[in-house]
C-alpha cells in the first residue's frame, strides 16, 4: 500500500507536462516520486497532501495500479495506468463493455446509430464505454442516458477541465449515471498528447470496440489499432462510399472486420443472447405524400437542395414546402445548406 | 505680364473649379508652383517646357510664377498642364489676352507636345459652367456627355495655340457616340444543371438582395455571378450618370456609347486592401471598387480570404447606399449602392459543408470562420449551397433558360417593386412589411415553424418576407405570400451559414 505522501507526489508527476504514462508507472513501481519531482523541475512548495485532499474534496477517487478497487480489465494491461482518477460508480465497470468511437465529424445519419447503438445495447445490459468527444463519441453515450444506461467516460483532461465545453451537460450526466475515468489529475489541460493515450485505455476497458464512422486516417483508428494489439475484437459500421466519414470503417470492413448492421450482431459476437427491445412506434406525423418522396431520396446520406430537386423532379416552391413539414415533424435535419435524414 | 486661364481638378468624383495664374517678370530665370499642387503637378515645369519648345513656341527666359487658385483645394496630377502652358503664352505675349475669353483648358502635355488623356473628365467638366472646354481629342466624347457647352478636343499644343492664334478654327463639337451593338454578357444558358443556384440568382437580381454561394471549388460559384449582371436592367439616365462619374473619376475605361449604361460587374482579388475596396487615398480620394460597381454588382470570390477589417468596411455602404472617405485634407462622399454577391468555400478544405465530409483541424476552421462577422453575413437575404454539377449535365445538350427569358421575369418583378414605391423589395422598410408583404394563415403557420424551432431569427424574417415577396412577383402573384413562397425563401436562407465547428448534437 502507497503512503499518502508518495501517492500525493505522484499525482503532482501526473500533471506534470514532462511525465508521461511510461515514466509514471516506473515511478510507481521502484521509484521515489518525491526525488522524481524535483528532477523534473517541480514547484518545491507543492504540497502533495493538500493535492490528495483537493481530489477527495471535489468526489474524485485516485485508483493506484496492483491495488483494491483498480479495474480488473486493466491489470493486465501492457500498458496499464499507473493511477486512475475516477469520478462515479467503478461497478459500471462490472458489466460486459462495449467500446463505440468514432469521427468528430460525423454525418447525421452515424450519429443517429451511434445513438440507437449506445441504447439498444445498454437494453441488453452492456455498458458503453467512449470519449464524451463530439460527434459519434457523444452521440453513443446519449444513446446510454436515454435508456439509462451505464456509460463509462474516459475523458483526457482533467476531470473537472471540461472538454468540449458545450458537452458539459453529457459529463454531468455521464458521471451521475455511470462513471468517469481519466488519466490525468484535476485542473490538467486537455493537451492533444493525452488523446491518442486515451484511446489506450478504452480499447484497454472494452470486451469489443465498434467503430462507429471514421475518416482514412481518423483518429478512431487509433483505437482499432490499441484494440488489435490487446487481441481485443473490432467490428464497423459499413456507411456509404459516397461518404467521406465512413472511408476508414469500410476499409476495415475490406480488411477483415465484422460489419455491425445492428445490436444483435454486436451482442451475438459477445456471445450474449439478442436485445428484447419493444420496437416503440415512430411519433413523429407521417409524411405526406410529396414529403415521402422527399423522404425516400435522401437516401441516408446529406444532400442539398440542388440535390433533392434533381432527384425529386419536383418545383422548388413543392420541394420547399415539404422541407419545411419534414423539418418540422423531425423528419430531417438542416445544418449550413445540406439537409440529413433523422432516425427515429 | 500676366496670363489668367481657367481650368478644373479632381477631389474624389467631384471637379473643383481652379484659376490658373501666371505672372512672368524680369529676374534670375526661375520657375515655382505655387497654390497647393500635387508632385505630379509640381513637376508640370518640366513637361510644359518641353511641350511649348517642341510646339515652336518660346520659353521665357525670366522669372516665372504660377499660381494655383484658390489654394485651399489640393491640386492633383498633370490635367493642368494645358492651363499653365496658355497662361504662360498669355504672360510672355505669344498670344493675345482675349483669345482665351470664354474658354477653359484641361489636359496633361507630352514632352512633345502631343495632348494626354486626364480621369475624371465629365466631373471636371462639369465643374466649369458654360464655358467652351479645350481638352485633348480622346476626352471630347465624354466632355460632350455634360452637353451644356461647346467642346473642343485637339490631339496637340501646337493645335491649341494655332486655334488661339486664329490661324486655324476651332474643330466643331466631339464626334456622336457610335451606336454599337453592347458586348455581349455571358448567358445564364450556358450555366448546365444546377437548378438552385440559377434561380438564387435570378431572385437576387429581381429583389436587389445580396447572395452568398457557398460550395466547394469547381462548383461554378463564379460563373453563377458572372451571370448576374445580364439579368438587371440597363441602367436609367440618373443611375448611367452617377455611375459613368464614378468610372471616369476611377480613370476607368468608358464604353464608346458615352453613358455607361450595363450595369457594372466588379470583382476585386481578395488581397484587395480596404483603400482600394471603399476608395481613399492620400489626396486623389479615388472612388473605391464599391463604388466602381454602383448601381451593379460587386462580387467577392473567396469572402473568408478577405482581410477582416476590409470586410467589415462594407457594413457601413451595404446599409446606407454612400461611403464616407474621410482623410485629414478632405471628406468625401461617393455613391456605393451595389448588389453584392459574395462566394466562398465552407472551410479551408473545401468540403466542409458537407456533413462528414471536411478533414480540416478545429483550429483551422475556427480561424477561417473568424474571418467573417456575423453582422456581415446577416446582410446576406440569400444563402445557397452550390453543388458540383454532374457529369450528365455538363454533356447533356439541353441548354437552360437564357438571360433573355430570365430577364423579362426580372424586369416584371422590379416593375412591381417600383410600382410599391420601394427601389426593390430588398429596400422595403420593417413597418410597411405588413402592407406590402402581407402573409396567408398557411405562410405564417410556417414561419411560426420556423421561428419556434430555432431555424429562424426574429432578424432574418423580415428578410425572409422581403426575399418571399420577390419569388411572388416573380411568379407574378401581386397577393399575399403563400405557404410555398415562405417556404422558398427560407430554403435559399442556409441557417447559420456557415456551421462554426463540428457537428454538435443535442439532447
Amino acid at each position: 500500500m502507497i503512503d499518502d505522501r508518495s501517492l500525493g507526489y505522484l499525482v503532482l508527476l501526473a500533471g506534470h507536462p514532462a511525465v508521461g504514462p511510461r515514466r509514471l508507472r516506473t515511478l510507481l513501481d521502484d521509484g521515489h516520486p518525491e526525488a522524481a519531482w524535483r528532477t523534473v523541475g517541480g514547484r518545491p512548495a507543492a504540497d502533495p497532501l493538500a493535492v490528495l485532499a483537493a481530489h477527495r474534496d471535489a468526489g474524485v477517487e485516485i485508483l493506484v495500479h496492483h491495488e483494491a478497487r483498480y479495474p480488473a480489465c486493466l491489470d493486465s494491461d501492457p500498458e496499464p495506468p499507473a493511477l486512475l482518477f475516477a469520478a462515479g460508480d467503478p461497478t459500471a465497470l462490472d458489466a460486459t463493455r462495449v467500446a463505440i468511437v468514432g469521427t468528430r465529424r460525423c454525418t447525421g445519419a452515424g450519429a443517429g446509430f451511434a445513438r440507437e447503438l449506445g441504447r439498444d445495447l445498454s437494453v441488453a445490459g452492456v455498458a458503453i464505454v467512449s470519449g464524451l468527444a463530439l460527434g459519434i463519441d457523444g452521440a453513443s453515450h446519449r444513446g446510454v442516458l436515454d435508456a439509462e444506461g451505464r456509460p463509462v467516460g474516459v475523458v483526457g483532461s482533467g476531470l473537472d477541465v471540461v472538454y468540449p465545453a458545450r458537452h458539459r451537460d453529457l459529463w454531468t450526466r455521464v458521471r451521475a449515471r455511470g462513471l468517469l475515468l481519466s488519466e490525468a489529475p484535476l485542473g490538467a489541460r486537455p493537451a492533444a498528447w493525452r488523446f491518442p493515450a486515451r484511446n489506450r485505455i478504452i480499447a484497454g476497458l472494452a470486451d469489443l470496440v465498434v467503430v462507429v464512422e471514421s475518416h482514412a486516417a481518423g483518429g478512431s483508428l487509433h483505437t482499432v489499432k490499441e484494440a488489435a494489439d490487446r487481441s481485443i475484437q473490432v467490428m464497423a459500421v459499413p456507411g456509404s462510399v459516397r461518404v467521406p466519414s465512413c472511408a476508414g470503417t469500410n476499409q476495415l470492413i475490406a480488411d477483415g472486420c465484422a460489419p455491425v448492421r445492428d445490436a444483435t450482431d454486436v451482442l451475438v459476437a459477445l456471445g450474449l443472447s439478442a436485445a428484447t427491445r419493444a420496437v416503440a412506434a415512430d411519433r413523429r406525423p407521417p409524411p405526406d405524400a410529396t414529403a415521402a418522396a422527399v423522404l425516400d431520396a435522401f437516401d441516408w446520406e446529406p444532400a442539398t437542395l440542388e440535390h433533392l430537386a434533381v432527384r425529386t423532379g419536383l418545383a422548388l416552391p413543392e420541394l420547399a414546402v415539404a422541407l419545411q413539414s419534414l423539418l418540422d415533424a423531425g423528419w430531417i435535419d438542416a445544418e449550413a445548406g445540406w439537409y440529413e435524414r433523422v432516425a427515429a | 505680364m500676366l496670363g489668367v486661364v481657367p481650368s478644373a481638378t479632381l477631389l474624389g468624383v467631384d471637379g473643383h473649379a481652379v484659376t490658373v495664374e501666371v505672372h512672368v517678370s524680369s529676374g534670375l530665370p526661375s520657375f515655382t508652383v505655387v497654390g497647393s499642387p500635387d508632385a505630379a503637378c509640381r513637376e508640370a515645369s518640366g513637361r510644359v517646357r518641353a511641350a511649348l519648345l517642341s510646339s515652336a513656341c518660346e520659353w521665357p527666359m525670366r522669372r516665372v510664377t504660377v499660381n494655383l487658385a484658390p489654394p485651399t483645394v489640393r491640386k492633383v496630377g498633370a490635367g493642368l498642364d494645358l492651363a499653365i502652358a496658355v497662361a504662360i503664352l498669355i504672360a510672355s505675349e505669344q498670344v493675345e489676352p482675349v483669345a482665351v475669353e470664354g474658354l477653359a483648358f484641361l489636359g496633361e502635355l507630352g514632352l512633345d507636345g502631343s495632348l494626354r488623356s486626364v480621369p475624371g473628365t465629365l466631373c471636371l467638366t462639369e465643374a466649369l459652367g458654360d464655358r467652351a472646354i479645350v481638352l485633348p481629342a480622346v476626352n471630347a466624347r465624354e466632355a460632350g456627355l455634360v452637353g451644356q457647352q461647346p467642346v473642343h478636343g485637339l490631339a496637340s499644343l501646337a493645335a491649341v495655340v494655332a486655334c488661339l492664334r486664329g490661324q486655324e478654327p476651332w474643330p466643331a463639337g466631339p464626334p456622336p457616340a457610335t451606336t454599337v451593338d453592347p458586348p455581349p454578357v455571358p448567358d445564364l444558358a450556358d450555366v448546365r444543371g444546377q437548378p438552385v443556384g440559377r434561380y438564387a440568382v435570378e431572385v437576387a437580381a429581381a429583389g436587389g438582395h445580396h447572395l452568398l454561394l457557398m460550395g466547394p471549388p469547381g462548383a461554378g460559384k463564379t460563373m453563377l455571378a458572372s451571370r448576374l449582371p445580364g439579368l438587371l436592367p440597363p441602367l436609367a439616365d440618373r443611375a448611367a450618370l452617377e455611375t459613368t462619374r464614378i468610372h471616369s473619376a476611377a480613370g476607368l475605361r468608358l464604353p464608346a456609347t458615352g453613358l455607361v449604361r450595363q450595369p457594372p460587374f466588379r470583382a476585386p482579388h481578395h488581397g484587395a486592401s480596404s483603400v482600394a475596396l471603399v476608395g481613399g487615398g492620400s489626396a486623389t480620394m479615388r472612388p473605391g471598387e464599391i463604388s466602381a460597381a454602383s448601381n451593379g454588382v460587386l462580387f467577392l470570390d473567396e469572402l473568408a480570404e478577405f482581410a477582416t477589417h476590409v470586410l467589415d468596411a462594407l457594413r457601413q455602404p451595404l446599409e446606407e447606399g454612400v461611403v464616407r472617405v474621410a482623410r485629414a485634407a478632405a471628406t468625401v462622399t461617393f455613391p456605393a449602392r451595389f448588389l453584392l454577391v459574395a462566394a466562398m468555400n465552407p472551410c479551408p478544405c473545401g468540403h466542409g459543408g458537407r456533413p462528414g465530409g471536411c478533414r480540416c483541424s478545429d483550429a483551422a476552421r475556427a480561424r477561417y470562420h473568424r474571418r467573417l462577422s456575423g453582422p456581415l453575413l446577416d446582410r446576406f437575404d440569400l444563402r445557397v449551397e452550390v453543388s458540383r454539377p454532374s457529369v450528365a449535365d455538363l454533356m447533356g445538350s439541353a441548354r437552360n433558360e437564357s438571360t433573355e427569358t430570365v430577364r423579362a421575369r426580372v424586369l416584371a418583378a422590379r416593375a412591381a417593386a417600383a410600382a410599391r414605391g420601394v427601389r426593390t423589395n430588398a429596400a422595403i422598410p420593417v413597418q410597411r412589411l405588413d402592407a406590402l408583404a402581407p402573409l396567408t394563415a398557411e405562410a405564417e403557420d410556417v414561419l411560426a415553424q420556423a421561428l419556434t424551432t430555432g431555424r429562424l431569427s426574429a432578424r432574418g424574417l423580415h428578410r425572409v418576407r422581403r426575399v418571399a415577396r420577390t419569388i411572388a412577383d416573380l411568379q407574378d402573384s401581386p397577393q399575399a405570400l403563400t405557404a410555398a413562397h415562405v417556404a422558398t425563401a427560407l430554403s435559399l436562407r442556409a441557417d447559420a451559414a456557415p456551421n462554426p465547428s463540428p457537428r454538435a448534437l443535442t439532447a
